[in-house]
């Protein structure tokens, strides 16, 4: 098995969001996957979950999560983590991922994707999470850099750095948002090629792509836009170190219609096809 | 020269500054928050940035915590949100999400507590039509989350035999739940989504059937005499037992009028079983 633990290339998908779902059962669109939120289907018996279900008879279906919680100090819940182990397995998720963060702690959730301080202590506690997660899953997880918006004093290692190893040492896949490292540079300042190069390509299982808010003296990473020409430019860039991966384009806010979206996402084959351009001419377009 | 606190104590203590009700300074400044790290120790945990000190940094977080919590439960209550307005509505959440703060990794059920926690609630006006129109949509979520059941069929029943049904009890489908009301919170809500003009929420008792029927949330208004007759059977009495609670209302219930009844009630899949002595 190599580093990318064989997952596949599923090609260019999207996200499946609640207004789409009348135009998804009627139309059946020529989609290559799905990525469904874990959290929206772990307890409903209605709708939602019987959707899930006609759309993963057609369609690969990808679990992504916000509650993991994997760099919390509070102990893992065992209780969740059977439901997304059950929803997997129904569902035949091709593989589960969720975010390098911590959402809450003394058994409360915030249901936001707080940031994680970078330094040895940090990554020895979360490298054991996963290994337990995975082992429990009986699946490698898969796990994304997040959007951040503070830093903390006390990290001893840039993100990336942070990423790689915890990839190697924890033996997990990596989500590897664009996006993402386009935010976080915006607001902290980092070099974005710098960053990608840094990510080891061996583990990048997959790729997400989205819009954001620029606020001027910050970035927030929305999802209610297209997405920007920079990180366009920076996804072919990463695509040309790891060859093509399974891309999907997240649209959280604002949501167009299906088709909007969809053409959106679709754009992602251009770059696919042109990452054999010369690094310097990427580079230069950044 | 300062330690550096523990990863425990920075989760702790950013917890407590993202969730705190109020400005981001009066979060650093609370007590809980101090417990963990001083306020004046803010520059020694998170750096500023280029454009942006260390608390205005933090603040991102702490502002986004409410419009989330405020997002979610206005998704889950429009009525609620509607009938109290933006602003009575933001305070509402405030003060609802720090005494019930969010201890599931779903959203789903944030707003739980909400119909209770309004019923108790000071400072906000038309409390008693808020707290009906609060476990109104609470129960619309519920019936909307519930586990799906197979239904009751006609054959099945058929098998019953005429002798055991004073005795038979029904399985009610988890989808479904029975509200008595004081005000005619249904119609308004039905207003408020159809962007039409609504009453004013006069007093008006209502008896209400919210369930699920072929994925779909249903409500149907009932009269008090069927309400009380399902509400019977819903709690698991026999049928014989139920209809004993219809005796003080009147007009009587004829067998006709039963036979109607279980004819809707099952046409609309409340029923996922029925039990009697003879199994």
């Amino acid at each position: 098995m190599n580093k990318r633990f064989d997952l596949p290339d599923l090609g260019i998908g999207i996200g499946l969001r609640t207004t789409h779902f009348s135009h998804i059962l009627a139309t059946w669109p020529e989609v290559d996957w799905f990525e469904a939120l874990t959290e929206n289907f772990l307890d409903t018996g209605g709708r939602p979950a019987w959707v899930l279900d006609r759309v993963a008879e057609r369609y690969p279906i990808v679990l992504h999560g916000v509650s993991l919680s994997i760099g919390s100090t509070d102990p893992l819940d065992f209780n969740y983590l059977a439901k997304v182990k059950a929803l997997a397995s129904r569902t035949r998720a091709v593989w589960v991922s969720d975010h390098l963060c911590w959402t809450g702690v003394s058994g409360r959730n915030t249901h936001d994707l707080l940031p994680l301080p970078y330094d040895e202590a940090t990554l020895r506690h979360v490298a054991t999470r996963v290994r337990e997660v995975s082992d429990y899953l009986e699946r490698p997880l898969v796990l994304e850099n997040p959007s951040s918006y503070l830093e903390f004093a006390r990290s001893s290692m840039p993100e990336h750095e942070f990423l790689a190893r915890l990839a190697n040492e924890a033996d997990c896949g990596l989500l590897l948002d664009v996006n993402n490292v386009y935010v976080s540079s915006f607001n902290h300042g980092f070099d974005l090629v710098a960053y990608i190069d840094a990510i080891p390509a061996d583990r990048v299982v997959q790729y997400h792509l989205a819009g954001h808010t620029n606020n001027g003296t910050h970035i927030i990473d929305t999802h209610d836009d297209h997405v920007i020409d920079e990180v366009w430019n920076l996804y072919q860039h990463a695509v040309g170190r790891t060859g093509s991966v399974s891309t999907l384009l997240e649209w959280d806010a604002n949501i167009p219609s299906f088709d909007v979206v969809h053409a959106e996402a679709r754009k992602a084959l251009r770059y696919r096809d042109a990452r054999a351009r010369p690094e310097s001419e990427v580079a230069g377009a950044l | 020269m300062h330690s550096e606190p523990a990863l425990d104590r920075v989760q702790r203590w950013m917890l407590e500054v993202v969730t705190r009700p109020g400005s981001v300074r009066d979060a650093l400044e609370s007590e809980p928050a101090r417990r963990e790290i001083a306020a004046d120790r803010l520059g020694d945990v998170i750096l500023p940035s280029a454009t942006l000190s260390s608390e205005r940094r933090i603040a991102i977080y702490h502002d986004m915590y409410l419009w989330r919590m405020v997002e979610a439960l206005e998704f889950d209550y429009p009525g609620v949100a509607h009938l109290l307005g933006h602003s009575r509505f933001h305070r509402l959440v405030e003060r609802y999400v720090a005494a019930f703060p969010s201890r599931s990794y779903t959203l789903n059920r944030l707003g739980d507590h909400l119909p209770q926690y309004i019923a108790s609630a000071s400072g906000f006006p038309r409390r008693a039509a808020l707290a009906d129109l609060a476990r109104f949509e609470l129960a619309i979520t519920q019936v909307f989350d519930a586990p799906g059941d197979e239904l009751l069929d006609g054959d099945t029943i058929a098998t019953i035999a005429p002798e055991a049904w004073p005795e038979a009890r029904f399985q009610a489908i988890h989808a479904m739940r029975l509200l008595r009301l004081d005000y005619p919170v249904d119609d308004y809500l039905q207003a408020v989504k159809r962007n039409e003009a609504h009453g004013s929420l006069r007093k008006n008792p209502r008896f209400l059937l919210v369930f699920r029927n072929e994925l779909s949330v249903r409500q149907v208004a009932l009269s008090k005499r069927e309400w009380t007759l399902l509400s019977a059977l819903h709690e698991g009495l026999t049928l014989s037992d139920a209809v004993e609670r219809l005796a003080p209302l009147r007009p009587s219930l004829s067998e006709t009028e039963l036979f109607a009844w279980f004819r809707d009630w099952t046409r609309m899949g409340l029923f996922a079983g029925i039990t009697t002595v003879r199994g």
